[in-house]
């Protein structure tokens, strides 16, 4: 993996006088660009990655990268090759965090972070499947059909439940007539078989992806001769897990430094939401429940935990939008930069960016919206809202795998992956960590030393 | 004042042309100009003729003194024609049969209006020198001065008299009085004096003249690294630009010749050159100035010459030679002693001690940092500015050098003309050169009227 | 905010999570009751629905009573309508508050019956 420009990117020749070369050369390997990925890597945030002259200053501002094989640098060199077998089997895109360091600090405008993460999105596209869902998913067009989608699936979930007559058979076994609450239209046990399935296919979708990929990561990463022996998995997962926990790598970034936080919200907000799912999803089988359920009430502490972790996520996601919003300012403070040669040097986020805070929003305030109209009774519109709000629940979980949302699933195995290998470590070579390293140290000439 | 003759400038047998501007490509342009048969005003902003060039130690890529080449063109200015007055007012001087040079120091063109017949209209400002021509030189005022100030010349390296001769070899060969930095009512100088050259009362004086054409060669400044917060320019002392190892380099500068580092004035054992600092920069300058490759090569050489026990690197993002000169990067790599390491330097960590630089080297793949005893940034050239009104009326390309060569007939600027690094960066060479090309046109012009490169155009 | 500090945001959110399971185990624990709510229905009278199903559409069940009669002026389609009307609701259920109330202020839903109708 050394990231130079002349080792393989040499195009090979071919000599007429090949049958009487005396000795067979190594032959270098032929480098196939590939066209079609630089332009969807153009599309998706890199389009200043023509920019970049291979001046490293990225690689040296980052405070994530690691000393041994610096990203985005080479990264960059790569994107505008068009080197997809490289790009795909590179680790260092996940441990990027979109900092935005090397972006403000390149000479050129290239953005490295956008592109960054356009090749992270061109990742989890290469590696998912079926590829016409994950185009879809990369593109504004195609969430309009992912949304109609998510909606025919439900009213079909719904119809097909009816169809089948259980809930009215059931209550109407008496003989009486009943109408039909909305509810039992989407009774919770369809409702969570529903989205034990979409969920089961994104499981699936993640782990293929992620066995692809830890296959490719293996296959390169680890045919360096520094290949060491690889620590426990048990400790391997421990680390890379911690890293998440504590979200340590974020702490290292400048320019986005509040993104800790906001990215905090969004991740505990996350978890609490999904530990009450679990605690409703497993209601009717839970011991420790019995009679009432749900409608919970707003003093439960289910309840109130769902509410907290909801508003944290409003605000994370509200705080990370805001802080994608005023880069400029933030940035390149004193107006250095205005009109459109500012938005082009600090872009407010890509669709891939705004899909997912938009996503995750959507869902959050659409059920708040239902929690509210249903405390205050508003009928005529508490169920449309409902409605809105399981039409974006369905299209979180089919574009979970697809969207940027998968970095869940591939940067903690890029972490896994190098906690496990010992690779990727960042030696203290910035000159605050080692005053005392050896190569610090200039000799004195005689006259000078006190 | 009776030793103030009047400001005449000759009109030659081609008619008259201002040279704005007196560093190379402007002394040339002037003297080129001369010997072609126009009468010449050469005007000088600074208070010497020589420039940017005068502050080197060594050109590429023969290695020689600058003031070498300076000094043949001073001479063909001061003898050829005979010679030329030292009054730095009385600036009527016969240039041979051709035609007559004359040159005003401490002077700005103010206007510039077009009359009739493709002519322009200058009104030129000169400052008082507050020395008259009388001046030997002898010094006296500086032993009396109180005033210590940064010597402008020597970039701060040291510090001089607020009268002083502004620098060792400056020509014309007369002390000037910086009054800024006076002390008020100090009148020590004057009295010190053997001379009587020196009156404080000296007028601001103006000039007006009509030429034929104009030719702006205003040169060129360092770009300012003090906006280069990244890499610890201002914050060490050890820290410095291109052009300040040229003057810790020269024989006349600040050090007298020894290269050594201005925190503690020890011998540097390992010396950084960052390339590219601010250049190819769309925060600082998104050009390149196509020299600083070729100079830090330079300089490098003859750092490596002064002290054999000198370690170099020469930290860069393209190694850039224009021409022939590549053999000149090719020859500097031979020294084993200095490298070229690929990668720009993104920070140089001033906290400590010694500066560090951090950088990706990209020949490995790796992040390094690197510890120096003197770090030189290797920075781009920016054109000139003045506030003057014919100064900011002229034509200006995206990154702020002067354009003319183009310019219609009709439009305002058409008849001036622009040589040297006021056009775009370059060496010296090049300057000189480009100083020949610009007298040509302005030589069409003061023929017909119209620019040589405008087929529509009509006077 | 220093690292310190985060770890320890962190930490409180993730026993801030925590706090409902310690809750239900506490509840569970202390034994309490499970479907408390509901005070039984007076002695021999009969069920218009089982409970469970009672309990899960009888908004629905009220509204779509309240419609057939009032909209569609239809009392005759299954007997004796007033029988099953609210009015009747307290023939086994005398009590309003224990029968009604108790379970929607547990489950924070606004009842808008007793707005206009009286129990």
């Amino acid at each position: 993996m050394v990231p130079s420009v002349g080792d393989e990117t040499t195009m090979v020749k071919r000599s007429p006088h090949r049958d009487s070369a005396p000795a067979k050369k190594p032959r270098p390997k032929r480098v196939v660009p590939d066209r079609e990925v630089v332009r969807r890597l153009l599309g998706s945030g890199g389009d200043a990655m023509g920019q970049c002259m291979q001046c490293a200053t990225c690689s040296a501002v980052c405070e994530l990268t690691p000393d041994d094989a610096p990203f985005p640098r080479k990264e960059m060199l790569w994107a505008q090759w068009g080197l997809v077998d490289r790009l795909v089997s590179d680790v260092d895109i996940w441990l990027c965090h979109e900092c935005h360091d090397c972006t403000v600090r390149c000479p050129r405008g290239a953005r490295p972070g956008d592109v960054m993460a356009a090749l992270r999105q061109a990742c989890v596209s290469h590696y998912s499947f079926p590829q016409g869902l994950a185009r879809a998913a990369a593109a504004p067009a195609g969430l309009v059909w992912i949304v109609l989608a998510s909606a025919a699936l439900l009213a079909a979930a719904s119809i097909g439940w009816d169809a089948t007559g259980v809930t009215v058979a059931e209550l109407t076994g008496g003989g009486t007539r009943i109408a039909i609450p909305f509810w039992t239209r989407f009774p919770h046990g369809l409702l969570i078989a529903l989205f034990l399935t979409v969920f089961a296919f994104d499981v699936a979708v993640l782990g293929l992806g992620m066995r692809r990929y830890w296959r490719a990561l293996s296959a390169t990463a680890l045919s360096a001769p520094t290949r060491a022996t690889p620590n426990a998995w048990g400790q391997s997962l421990r680390a890379a897990l911690g890293r998440i926990v504590w979200h340590d790598d974020f702490a290292s970034c400048q320019h986005e430094a509040r993104r800790r936080f906001g990215h905090g919200l969004v991740v505990y907000g996350t978890v609490g939401l999904m530990v009450v799912d679990l605690w409703v999803v497993t209601a009717r089988q839970n011991p420790l429940l019995s009679g009432l359920v749900y409608p919970l009430g707003l003093a439960d502490p289910w309840k109130l935990l769902a509410n907290l972790a909801g508003v944290a996520l409003v605000m994370g996601c509200v705080m990370m939008g805001i802080e994608r919003l005023r880069r400029r300012e933030r940035w390149f403070p004193g107006g250095k930069w205005s009109g459109l040669e500012g938005v082009r040097r600090a872009p407010s986020g890509t669709y891939g960016d705004w899909l997912l805070l938009g996503l995750i929003s959507t869902v959050v305030l659409t059920g708040f919206v239902t929690e509210g109209l249903h405390l205050f009774r508003v009928d005529e519109l508490r169920y449309a809202a409902y409605a809105a709000h399981l039409v974006s629940v369905t299209t979180l979980f089919v574009v979970l795998p697809y969207s940027k949302l998968a970095h869940l699933a591939y940067r903690t195995l890029a972490f896994l992956f190098v906690e496990r290998y010992g690779l990727r470590r960042r030696a203290a070579v910035r000159a605050e960590t080692a005053p005392a390293a050896s190569c610090a140290q200039p000799k004195l000439s005689p006259q000078e030393v006190p | 004042m009776s030793d103030q003759g009047p400001l005449t400038v000759p009109e030659g047998p081609r008619g008259r042309l201002l040279v704005v501007g007196g560093g190379i490509a402007g002394l040339s342009a002037a003297i080129e100009a001369a010997e072609a048969g126009f009468g010449v005003a050469l005007v000088e902003r600074e208070a010497y003729l020589g420039g940017r060039v005068a502050q080197m130690h060594q050109y590429f890529p023969k290695l020689c003194p600058p003031l070498c080449g300076l000094e043949i063109n001073l001479r063909r200015l001061r003898s050829e024609g005979g010679p030329v007055s030292r009054d730095p007012r009385r600036v009527s001087a016969p240039w041979g049969a051709s035609g007559s040079l004359a040159y005003l120091t401490l002077t700005e063109v103010q206007e510039i209006t077009r009359v009739s017949g493709g002519r322009h209209r200058v009104r030129l400002r000169q400052r008082p020198r507050f020395v008259t021509a009388r001046c030997t030189a002898c010094g006296a005022c500086t032993s009396v001065c109180p005033v210590e100030r940064p010597h402008p010349f020597d970039l701060g390296l040291r510090s001089s008299k607020a009268i002083a001769l502004p620098h060792a070899a400056a020509f014309p060969t007369l002390y000037a009085i910086d009054r800024d930095a006076c002390e008020p009512s100090c009148t020590r100088c004057v009295s010190a004096c053997p001379q009587q050259a020196i009156d404080l009362g000296m007028p601001e004086r103006e000039l007006e003249l009509e030429v034929a054409a104009v030719i702006w060669a205003t040169g060129w400044e360092p770009y300012g690294a003090k906006a280069l917060t990244d890499l610890g320019f201002g914050a060490h002392p050890d820290v410095i630009t291109n052009l300040m190892l040229e003057r810790l380099a020269a024989p006349q500068g600040p050090t007298g010749g020894r290269i050594t580092c201005p925190s503690d004035g020890r011998v540097p054992e390992r010396v950084a050159f960052v390339q590219c600092a601010g250049s190819r920069d769309v925060d600082h300058l998104e050009y390149c100035s196509g020299v600083c490759c070729l100079a830090s090569a330079k300089q490098a050489r003859y750092l490596r010459a002064a002290h054999p026990g000198v370690d170099v690197s020469i930290y860069y993002i393209d190694r850039r030679a224009a021409g022939n000169q590549e053999r000149f990067l090719a020859t500097t790599a031979e020294d084993e002693r200095l490298q070229f390491v690929p990668g720009k330097v993104a920070r140089v960590d001033v906290s400590g001690r010694f500066p560090v630089l951090e950088f990706e080297n990209v020949a490995t793949g790796r992040l390094e940092a690197a510890t120096a005893d003197l770090v030189v940034l290797a920075t781009g050239m920016v054109p000139s500015q003045s506030d003057t009104p014919a100064f900011r009326e002229l034509g200006r390309d995206a990154w702020g050098f002067l354009t003319g060569l183009e310019a219609r007939t009709n439009e305002p600027s058409a008849g001036q003309f622009v040589a040297g690094c006021a056009r775009q960066p370059m060496d010296v060479s090049s300057s000189v050169r480009d100083a020949t090309s610009a007298v040509a046109r302005a030589l069409a012009w003061g023929r017909t009227g119209r620019n040589a490169f405008d087929r529509r155009g009509a006077p | 905010m220093t690292n310190g500090n985060y770890r320890r945001v962190v930490m409180v959110g993730l026993v801030v999570m925590g706090l409902p399971v310690l809750f239900s185990l506490v509840d569970y624990a202390r034994g309490a009751e499970g479907e408390p709510f509901l005070a039984p229905a007076k002695p021999d009278t009969a069920c218009i629905l089982e409970s469970a199903a009672m309990r899960y559409t009888h908004m629905t069940f009220l509204k779509d009573l309240r419609d057939r009669v009032v909209r569609e002026e239809n009392r005759s389609a299954e007997g004796d309508l007033d029988a099953r009307g609210m009015n009747s609701c307290r023939g086994c259920h005398p009590d309003r508050a224990a029968f009604c109330d108790r379970c929607h202020d547990r489950a924070s839903v606004r009842l808008d019956c007793f707005d206009c109708h009286k129990y």
